[in-house]
Order: C-alpha cells, then sequence, then structure tokens
C-alpha cells in the first residue's frame, strides 16, 4: 500500500527529530562518554594496598563476595618482619564493609574503620603486638576513601581526612579536632592554582603535616605542606612531565628523616605515575623519577620506606606490575602478577602477589622472575552479619 | 541475632497466610459480584410471558414485554424500516482490547506468586531505579515505602486491579464503554509504570530496547490510549500510519542507542577476568534466575555466544532495528509486512534469549516489553490494512422501558458486564488508595521477622550502668516509667541505628506529655567499643537527643553482667564482621517489672523497622495503661 504523498516527509522529519533527541540522550545518559570527555576526572586509588615498615608488613584487601558490598569483608594480614608466613590479623568488633586505612606507627599500626551502611563516623584499632591484640580509638568524623586518609607520626600524634576536611590529634585515638575545611584548602593560594578536587592523601611526621591533593589544573603538583595555620606549595615540579596532564598525590610516605609520594599522571587517555622523593623534611629539593607508563586503571598501589609499586588492569583483564624500589632507582616491571591479585608487598628482602578469591588468599612470592605460590590462607568470612 | 541478617523472605509462613486470607476475603467479594451480574442476566429471562389470552396492553407494556423476550434484543422490536449496515468494531482495536486484557490478566495472575508481599518492592521496584537519578529513586521509592507499610493489602489489591482491568478490556467492546476500559488500563499503566518500573528506566545509565526501554507497561498504556480513541478516528488508515510511523522512528531511536559507543554493548567478554559487556552482563545474570533448566541453558549458551562475538551481535542488532524501523516508515505495505514478520522473529528471539521471558524468578510482574511490542505492530499492521465489517443497524432506536428489559438489551449486558468488571477493580482499588493515604505501618512484617511479643510477668534484672553524659542510672531510678530497654551496639552499621530510631519514633508517637512517664534505654552490646565516647558518637549519629534516652555502658564486666541477667548474647565474629548479639527489647513497667519481650530486629528495610516501631508503640501503651 502506498501512502498519499507528503505524509511520508512529515514522518521522516519526526523520525529525524526523534533520532536526534535520542542522540543527546545518549550522549547526556553515558558514563563512559562523560567520563572521558572530563581528563580531570580524579584517578581512583584503590584501598587495597600494603605497607611495609621496620616491624613488618601489612596489607588489607577486601574478601568474600566482591560484587555484593554487604558481603565484601576487608581483611588485614600481616608479615612480621624477618617472618615467612602471613596472617589474618583483622581487628574485631566493627564490620568492615566500607573498607579499611592502614597508618603505619613506631610499633604497629593503626587501622581506620570506612563508614559503612548506617556507620557513619570511623572506629579505630591500634596494635602494637602484630595484630594480637586491639586497642580501640575514634575518630570524629568518616575517614575518606584513599588509603592515605590517615597518618600517624613517631611522637604519637595523627592526621587524618574524611570528605570535608582535616583533622589531626595529639594523642592519636581520641581528640581529633579539625584544622582545614576543604573549602577553606581551595581557598588558599596553593589550593586555587591546585584547582583542587579533592583531598587525596595525608602524611604527618609530628612536626610537620603533608596534605595530597587531585587537582584540575594540568601540571601542578598539589602537594602541600602546612606552614603556621596555612597550607602552602611543597614545591614538587615535574619537569619531564606532559604539561598537559592531571596531577593527583596517590601516596604519601615518610621516607627516614624525608617523605617520598607517588603521583598519578593523567592527560585524559593515558596515565602514568611518578615517585618523588625530599631528603629532609627542611629541605626544598625534591627528586622525581622517570615516568611509568602503565596501561589500563589502577587496582592497587603498595608502599615501603621510599618505594612504591603499582597494580594496573587493563581492559582485557590483564594486570602489570610495576615498583621501584628507592631514590635513585627507575621503575622496574614485574612478571605479569597471577590472575586475581588484589596488590603487591615490597621490601628490600622479598616481593609478593597477594591473591584472593572469595574466602581464600594465596601469596605468590617473586623468585627468580617468576611468582611461586608460597602459602593459601582459608579465612571464615562472615557472609550475612552486614545488614 | 544483630549482626547475623534477620531476613524477611516471601515464604514466611505469617506473610503467606495473611496473603492468602486476603485474597480469599476479595475472591469472594469478586464472586458475589459476579453472582450479582449473573442474576441480572438470567433475571430477564426469568420473566413470565404475556398469555395469548391476555387483556389488551397499552403500548410500554406491549414493548417492556417484548423487549424481555430472550435472543430477541429490544432493538429489534420495531423491525421497519430494514436496518442500515454500519461499521462494527475495527479488527486492530479488537486485537489490541483481547490481547492485553489477557496480558492484564496474565499479570493480575503473576501477582499471586507468594514473594510479591515483601519481594516486590525491594526485589523489583527498588532495583529498577538503582541507576536512575536521585529524584525518581525519591519516587520510587516513596511508592515502594507504601507498598511496604502495607504489604499484604497491596499485593492482593495489584492481583484484582489488574485482573480486573484485564476482564474490563474483554468485555467493553463499544462506544463509551470500550473508551472507559482504555483509559482505566492508561491510568493504572502509567502508576505501574512510574512507580513500579521507574519510567522504564528511560532516566538511567545502561538503556536499551534489549533490556525492555521504555518500559513494558508503558506499551500497555500506548494500548489503552488507542482503545480509548473514539471510533470514528478508526475509521480509515490514519490510526496506523501514525502507530507505525511512531514505532518506526522508536525503533530506529533504539538502534541508533544501541550503537552509540561507550555503553558496554560492543564488547564480549575477551576472558573470565575481562570486564564483560553491558549484554553480557545482563544475560549472564539472567541466566541464573531460578527457572526451568532448559530456558536456562539457552539462556546461558547466549550469553556465551554474547560474550565471544559482543561485537557481531550488537550489530546485528542495531542493523536489525534500524532496518525495521525504516520498513515501518516505508509506506508500503508489503514492506510493512515484512518488518512485521522480521520484528515478531527479533522480539521472540530477544525475550526468550535475553529478557528470559520476563516473568521467571518468582518476582516477576509481567514478560516484560517483546510481547507487548510486537502485538503493537501487530495492531498498526492491521489498522493499516483492513476495515472494520459492516453490521446491521436499526434505523429506529426503541429505548427499553423498565430495568428487566433495559438489562436484556445488548447495551444492558454490556454495562452489567462493564459494571462487574470495573467491581472487580474497585475490589483491589479501594484497599490501596486505602493503604496509600494510611500512614501507620502494618505490624506484621516486625511479627513474621520476630514472632509475636511474648507477654511475661516477672521481676526486671537490676543495673547500675553510666549514660552517655557519664551519669549513672539505674532500673531504680526509673522507677514509675515504663521502660523500653534493649541492647545496641555503638558502632554498629545496621540494625542498631535503626533500632534507636524506632525508640525515637515511639517516643514522638507517645507525645511530649508522656516523656515523664516513659524511658527509652539501651545498653551498649560490643566487647570492645564499650567507652562513652562511642556511645556519644552514636547519639551523635543517629540524633538522640530525647530527655528520656539513656544510652548506658560501663565496663567489660559489668556489662556482661547485665547481658547475662537479660539474656543476651554477644560474641565476637571476627574477619571483618561486627559484633554479633541478640535483637530484643523488654518493656518493664512502672514497678520494675518485665512485661513483655519483643524481637527487635529491623529486617533489611526502614519500613520494617517502622513496623517494629508501631508494634513496640502499641506495646508500650499496652503496658502503660494496666
Amino acid at each position: 500500500m502506498k501512502y498519499p504523498k507528503g505524509t511520508s516527509g512529515r514522518r521522516c522529519a519526526a523520525a529525524v527529530v526523534a533520532v536526534g533527541v535520542v542522540t543527546m540522550s545518549a550522549a547526556c545518559g553515558s558514563p563512559s562518554n562523560a567520563k572521558s570527555a572530563d581528563a580531570a576526572a580524579a584517578i581512583d586509588v584503590p584501598l587495597a594496598t600494603s605497607v611495609t615498615t621496620s616491624t613488618g608488613s601489612w596489607a588489607t584487601l577486601p574478601m568474600g563476595h566482591l560484587d555484593d558490598p554487604a558481603n565484601t569483608f576487608w581483611e588485614v594480614f600481616t608479615l612480621p618482619s624477618g617472618g615467612r608466613q602471613w596472617a589474618e590479623h583483622t581487628p574485631p568488633d566493627v564490620a568492615d564493609n566500607g573498607g579499611l586505612v592502614i597508618a603505619p606507627t613506631n610499633s604497629g599500626v593503626v587501622i581506620g574503620f570506612r563508614p559503612s551502611d548506617l556507620l557513619s563516623f570511623s572506629p579505630l584499632a591500634s596494635t602494637t603486638d602484630g595484630g594480637a591484640t586491639y586497642t580501640p580509638g575514634l575518630l570524629s568524623g568518616g575517614l575518606a576513601a584513599v588509603p592515605d586518609a590517615l597518618s600517624v607520626a613517631s611522637t604519637g600524634g595523627g592526621a587524618a581526612l574524611t570528605a570535608t576536611g582535616v583533622l589531626t590529634s595529639a594523642s592519636t585515638l581520641s581528640g581529633w579536632q579539625p584544622i582545614a575545611t576543604l573549602s577553606a584548602i581551595k581557598a588558599t593560594p596553593a589550593g586555587q592554582s591546585c584547582g583542587v578536587k579533592q583531598l587525596s592523601a595525608v602524611m604527618t611526621t609530628g612536626t610537620q603535616l603533608y596534605l595530597g591533593l587531585a587537582c584540575s589544573s594540568p601540571g601542578v603538583v598539589g602537594l602541600l605542606e602546612r606552614s603556621g595555620s596555612a597550607f602552602v606549595s611543597a614545591g614538587v615540579s615535574l619537569p619531564a612531565a606532559d604539561p598537559k596532564a592531571h596531577v593527583e598525590v596517590l601516596r604519601i610516605v615518610q621516607n627516614g628523616q624525608g617523605i617520598a609520594a607517588l603521583l598519578g599522571l593523567h592527560d585524559g587517555s593515558a596515565t602514568s605515575y611518578v615517585a618523588a622523593w625530599k631528603a629532609a623534611s627542611g629541605s626544598t629539593a625534591w627528586t622525581t623519577s622517570s615516568p611509568l607508563e602503565a596501561a589500563g586503571a589502577l587496582t592497587s598501589t603498595a608502599v615501603a620506606a621510599g618505594g612504591f609499586a603499582v597494580l594496573t588492569k587493563d581492559t582485557a583483564g590483564a594486570l602489570h606490575a610495576a615498583a621501584i624500589a628507592q631514590e635513585g632507582d627507575g621503575w622496574s616491571q614485574l612478571p605479569t602478577p597471577p590472575a586475581g591479585t588484589a596488590t603487591l608487598s615490597i621490601s628490600t628482602s622479598r616481593t609478593d602477589a597477594l591473591v584472593v578469591d572469595s574466602a581464600t588468599f594465596t601469596d605468590y612470592l617473586l623468585s627468580n622472575a617468576q611468582w611461586v605460590k608460597a602459602q593459601t590462607v582459608q579465612v571464615a568470612i562472615p557472609y550475612g552479619s552486614s545488614g | 541475632m544483630q549482626g547475623m541478617g534477620g531476613t524477611l523472605s516471601g515464604s514466611n509462613p505469617l506473610i503467606l497466610a495473611a496473603f492468602e486470607s486476603a485474597l480469599r476475603h476479595q475472591a469472594l467479594i469478586v464472586l458475589v459480584l459476579l453472582l450479582i451480574a449473573a442474576t441480572a442476566w438470567v433475571w430477564p429471562y426469568t420473566a413470565p410471558r404475556p398469555k395469548p389470552d391476555a387483556g389488551p396492553m397499552d403500548a410500554t407494556a406491549a414493548t417492556a414485554a417484548t423487549a424481555a423476550v430472550p435472543a430477541m434484543p429490544a432493538t429489534e422490536a420495531a423491525s421497519e424500516p430494514r436496518p442500515a449496515t454500519t461499521l462494527g468494531e475495527h479488527p486492530a482495536r479488537r486485537f489490541l482490547r483481547i490481547s492485553f486484557g489477557l496480558l492484564w490478566i496474565f499479570d493480575g495472575l503473576l501477582q499471586l506468586q507468594q514473594a510479591m508481599p515483601v519481594g516486590l518492592p525491594t526485589q523489583v521496584v527498588q532495583p529498577a531505579a538503582a541507576t536512575s537519578p536521585s529524584w525518581v529513586q525519591q519516587l520510587v521509592n516513596n511508592g515502594a515505602l507504601i507498598w511496604l507499610r502495607h504489604p499484604i493489602s497491596a499485593a492482593a489489591s495489584a492481583v484484582w486491579i489488574q485482573i480486573g482491568i484485564g476482564v474490563l478490556l474483554l468485555v467493553a467492546k463499544y462506544g463509551r464503554l470500550a473508551q472507559l476500559a482504555g483509559l482505566v488500563s492508561v491510568a493504572w499503566g502509567l502508576v505501574v509504570w512510574v512507580f513500579g518500573e521507574a519510567f522504564g528506566g528511560i532516566f538511567g545509565s545502561g538503556l536499551s530496547w534489549l533490556f525492555g526501554a521504555p518500559g513494558a507497561v508503558l506499551l500497555y498504556a500506548v494500548a489503552g490510549v488507542l482503545i480509548a480513541l473514539p471510533e470514528r478516528v478508526w475509521v480509515g488508515q490514519r490510526v496506523g500510519r501514525v502507530l507505525l510511523g511512531a514505532l518506526g522512528t522508536f525503533f530506529i531511536g533504539m538502534a541508533l542507542l544501541q550503537a552509540w559507543p561507550g555503553r558496554g554493548f560492543w564488547q564480549g567478554q575477551s576472558n573470565s577476568h575481562a570486564t564483560a559487556g553491558s549484554l553480557t552482563s545482563m544475560v549472564q545474570t539472567m541466566s541464573q534466575t531460578p527457572q526451568p533448566h532448559a530456558l536456562s541453558s539457552a539462556v546461558s549458551s547466549f550469553a556465551s555466544f554474547d560474550a565471544q562475538h559482543g561485537w557481531s551481535v550488537n550489530l546485528f542488532i542495531v542493523l536489525a532495528l534500524a532496518g525495521i524501523g525504516i520498513a515501518l516508515l516505508s509506506d508500503r505495505e508489503q514492506v510493512t509486512f515484512v518488518a512485521l514478520v522480521c520484528s515478531s522473529v527479533l522480539c521472540i528471539s530477544v525475550w526468550v534469549f535475553v529478557q528470559d521471558l520476563g516473568f521467571l524468578g518468582g518476582v516477576g510482574t509481567d514478560p516484560n516489553s517483546m510481547i507487548p511490542t510486537m502485538l503493537l505492530i501487530g495492531a498498526g499492521y492491521l489498522a493499516l490494512t483492513r476495515r472494520p465489517a459492516e453490521v446491521a443497524r436499526a434505523t429506529e432506536r426503541v429505548r427499553p422501558t423498565g430495568l428487566r428489559a433495559a438489562l436484556s438489551s445488548p447495551t444492558g449486558l454490556g454495562i452489567t458486564a462493564v459494571v462487574a468488571s470495573l467491581g472487580i477493580v474497585l475490589v483491589g482499588a479501594v484497599p490501596m488508595a486505602f493503604a496509600s493515604v494510611n500512614t501507620r505501618t502494618d505490624t506484621i512484617v516486625t511479627e513474621a521477622i520476630n514472632g509475636q511479643p511474648e507477654p511475661t510477668d516477672t521481676p526486671a534484672a537490676p543495673f547500675q550502668l553510666t549514660d552517655q553524659h557519664g551519669a549513672s542510672v539505674s532500673l531504680a531510678t526509673l522507677k514509675g516509667r515504663t521502660v523500653a530497654l534493649t541492647f545496641l551496639d555503638p558502632v554498629c552499621t545496621s540494625d542498631c541505628p535503626l533500632i534507636a530510631q524506632d525508640f525515637r519514633q515511639v517516643d514522638e508517637a507517645l507525645g511530649p506529655a508522656a516523656a515523664q512517664n516513659t524511658a527509652f534505654v539501651a545498653v551498649v552490646a560490643n566487647p570492645t567499643y564499650l567507652g562513652v565516647q562511642f556511645v556519644q558518637a552514636f547519639d551523635s549519629q543517629e540524633n538522640m537527643n530525647m530527655p528520656n534516652w539513656y544510652f548506658l555502658t560501663g565496663s567489660l564486666a559489668e556489662l556482661t553482667t547485665v547481658w547475662n541477667a537479660y539474656g543476651i548474647a554477644v560474641q565476637t565474629v571476627g574477619s571483618g564482621g561486627m559484633a554479633a548479639h541478640s535483637d530484643t527489647t523488654y518493656v518493664i513497667d512502672g514497678a520494675g517489672h518485665l512485661r513483655t519481650i519483643l524481637g527487635a530486629d529491623p529486617g533489611d528495610t526502614t519500613t520494617d523497622s517502622a513496623s517494629f516501631a508501631a508494634l513496640l508503640n502499641k506495646e508500650m501503651r499496652a503496658v502503660a495503661a494496666t
């Protein structure tokens, strides 16, 4: 059947209009498109991490049913200095579905519970005996979702990041006081230069406080230090880096008398990583590594005194790992980590790939450029206990 | 036990029994309605025929008597002159009316599934809005809240509303009655589309024709609009052209959306560790729905195929949608017929292999969008190619006089059927309307989770602990007050904050005048986080600033004594789990006697919690009154 002339034209016009509407809605509703259009989007720094100190290595990893937040539990594994076996020592009596943050201390760690479900503040747990026992503490706010949201100085004082600002404490486990809000930091000259998107890391040495930022201004490194009651730039620059890249401070650790920072550079299509060191806290001289070009999304970071490891996952699901040991070194590519690796652990004596699969933890040790299975731990995941 | 996940399943015996009871009662009302309708139908045929030797009748009586004769409609009584012909119901409209009527009835029967009272809002409605903007989630959650406050009456009501609409569409064939049926279908369809399907996900991410966009029930509403059109509009091909044009445009739009890069439809899953594409991921999820093994295998096989050939599958779908869309816009009958056949094949394939029939799994509410899409295309084709049949029409309409005569006329029979159908709709709609304005939550939810309150009359164990302000509080200091006593973990992430809010709700419901005579007391139930600072942090988080609120703590030894005295088991779970403890609330009278023991597990939702608050309110009032 042939329709009268003229009808077809109107129908085509209607179709074109409708297609236009769909086009606009698709463009507006496509999250990945929106993400790629925003080159300034912050790098997601996963909470899965490990930290190695003089007392040993500590790792926090998500286990259980990772597609179900109420049945994802973050476990703490420890490896004593000089030890050979990892053991699960998750602090008890608080649901940790929201993730854990580990801050090393002189003699152990303080672990912070991130808010989850109906809990909006962060209980703390401190240990000095390798996780055998914990002492409870309290942060009056909720810890931010970055691995360096909590820091403890050798003198016992602490610093913490929340979604709204920075808190400090003289005694670590209680008495936290806000010292700066996010909006106040944005308003500082250093904050304005950076174009602060979010607070990304904090570190205190007791005498000095460092604050990491994710910046929206290209080429600006948002690593600030506290001067009096103000925050000023710590003076890191990246001469060899892409000036169009947006920089985010991913990690800050104490390195002897100085500090070390891991920076992420994102130019909209690729991400690279740079390590930066300052020899002493009073010094203004920084040295930086060459950039590490890494494919895919950041899956985990690991820190040791002055060194970092980075684990990424490409779109095909393949893992890639690299590490840098100390100031003056370059990045070294590690063999492809075993499938399911949640984080790496680096120390002067060994490098581990920590693999999780539901309730099973497996440690692979790097030996002769190969990952060798060293240990398996079954964890009694308390499924169904949260909610 | 707190920390051990008290949940309410659809097969809970109390919920199930109440649902069945409500359905039985409403079925009885429906049966009465049908009996009345049947009586109305039969009544005219039971009238005594006029005897041959009867005396002369007046004209009115004669007409009424004639009208009362079965099988002879009143209009036929005036048989002169010979009736002209008129156009009957258009085949396309009849097709829409009957097919969507049957669909509504099928959907109504699906609402009989036992999981509906608690499963529909939590497993279907709220997840449907998960990717939508916050205002859509808010709207949908409000609807879900109404349902969850009165799960039994809401679930039973939905059964009868949908069956009633289905029957109404089947029996209302002509004129304004058919239009009314169409409009009722539109109205309920839009309610379900907004509150049940979150606008079919059109405001959310991941919108795709394959997954049901723009919402199956919106297509029911479109069919309702078409049925509600005046009969004169159906004469000619205009309805068919407009409908096929709109569907063609829709298909092209959906093809474009399907082809849009960055939405995950062009990728399958290169290996088991790679992120699955949108279609692969959805089909994998669907294949895990409880269903017959053969269907699960078929869907799972397609998921594997799409994982390996995601790009090619999406290309085929994009081309098929675009081709069908262009064909529907083509203005040519033969091409339109080809589009009808192709779209039917595509729709059935998607219905089986992607949408997994839509209604399985225990909380399926309809067969999803593919069947209504096919029906609309079919109706468009019929509207374009068929004409209504000619039927005889009386040249002079003789109005029947008297109720009996009126009921026996075709119009009267139709009206009776429509009224009965509307009655079925009202059997559901009236309780649904009451439920939507009644803010008092049904206590059946908490009773289903925790059991009935347990009456008792024994002296309550004494305690002396420290409150959130550092002051000493004992049971003796609360003498003369009705006390609600429970055990809460101040760093708990789930139940305890809800229970605290329940206490708050009850305090507000009892009113300020009762504050002097009541006390809401919680004792810390965590063996590690038991300092006053944790209690204070909890109170600050929950805004527990009522003057009659006491959150008590002490040393572990002091707390353990109280836990043991009240039979509260507190244990460390470990490996990231919160401290587990019994969820129990005691109501203690002014003389210090335990009067009621209530399970206080608030379940999974805030509405379960509100149900507990309603029950605690009732029990505290009862204890205070004695």
